[in-house]
């Protein structure tokens, strides 16, 4: 593998991993707030933190596609 | 579906989302082989939006029970006023006799209150969360808007009492030019709660909350 098909991936990697933990953290906050399901604690819990975190991580993620750069085309030159 | 089943299955939902997520935490290089697109976007999009969605639909289901509308201690009063010993008492004959479903007593006659509504109500439901642990509650409770007849004709509409009892103002009452709280004018009366006896076989108690 060469450096270049290796960077991409390399780059988007951290944003990943900020996504993933993001999401970790909401899901384990929402997971908390089913425990307070018939109080608005719960509600609050899920909606104003589990809610935006996940959100955070999905568009982290999101984010992370945009901005992945597109590996250079490899040039027939270098065969020469 | 039964409802511990639902139970089980969105809590195994959650922890499949989380033990995806964690793999990407944990193994990064995971994702950027290949194939691991496809994991990514599962682990990353696909699972959190399943979960999202489950915990919204399961926690819009759950205030719909009168258990959470009456966890806020400025409801209690409300609660209460569904155990008065009066028969003209609307909301507590309703209650008693069953003809709402005990469970869902508040958002059976408020459907289009705080989260069941459009957009603005349900802004209106996350901002009363927010008044209420900002200790700013109101002295007096009001509704929005006049109490309207919809939410008594999703039940009484068709009904043969109502259709004989109501024949020449049928047309008002529908049109909600006349209000149903015209003639039926006792409704939660926390006011003078203490001068009520209480019917002391079902009352909601209130069983948790902040």
């Amino acid at each position: 593998m060469t450096g270049s098909e290796n960077s991409a991936p390399t780059r988007s990697r951290p944003y990943l991993r900020w996504s993933a933990l993001l999401i970790v953290v909401g899901l384990l906050v929402e997971l908390m707030s089913f425990g307070a399901l018939q109080s608005p604690t719960g509600f609050l819990a899920f909606a104003l933190g589990s809610g935006s975190l996940v959100v955070a991580g999905i568009g982290l993620y999101l984010f992370s596609l945009v901005r992945q750069p597109k590996a250079p085309a490899v040039s027939s030159s270098t065969h020469d | 579906m039964d409802a511990t089943l639902g139970w089980y299955l969105l809590v195994t939902l959650v922890l499949v989302g989380i033990g995806f997520a964690m793999l990407v935490v944990a193994q990064p290089r995971l994702v950027t082989r290949s194939g691991g697109q496809a994991m990514a976007f599962l682990a990353l999009f696909v699972l959190p939006v399943t979960c999202l969605w489950a915990g919204v639909s399961t926690h819009l289901e759950s205030s719909k029970s009168t258990e959470f509308c009456l966890s806020c201690h400025v409801m209690e009063p409300y609660g209460e006023s569904l155990a008065i010993d009066d028969e003209f008492a609307l909301p507590a004959s309703h209650f008693q006799n069953r003809r709402i479903d005990r469970d869902r007593a508040c958002y059976t006659c408020h459907t289009q209150y705080t989260m069941y509504g459009d957009l603005a109500a349900k802004i209106n439901g996350v901002r009363h969360l927010l008044v209420y642990y900002r200790g700013a509650t109101p002295e007096t409770i009001e509704l929005y808007e006049p109490y309207h007849n919809r939410e008594c004709l999703h039940c009484h509409a068709g009904a043969r009492l109502y259709e004989e009892m109501h024949a020449e103002d049928r047309a008002e009452i529908e049109s909600n030019e006349l209000s149903c709280l015209e003639c039926h004018d006792m409704s939660h009366e926390v006011a003078s709660l203490a001068d009520y006896d209480r019917w002391p076989t079902a009352e909601p108690t209130r069983t948790e909350g902040p």
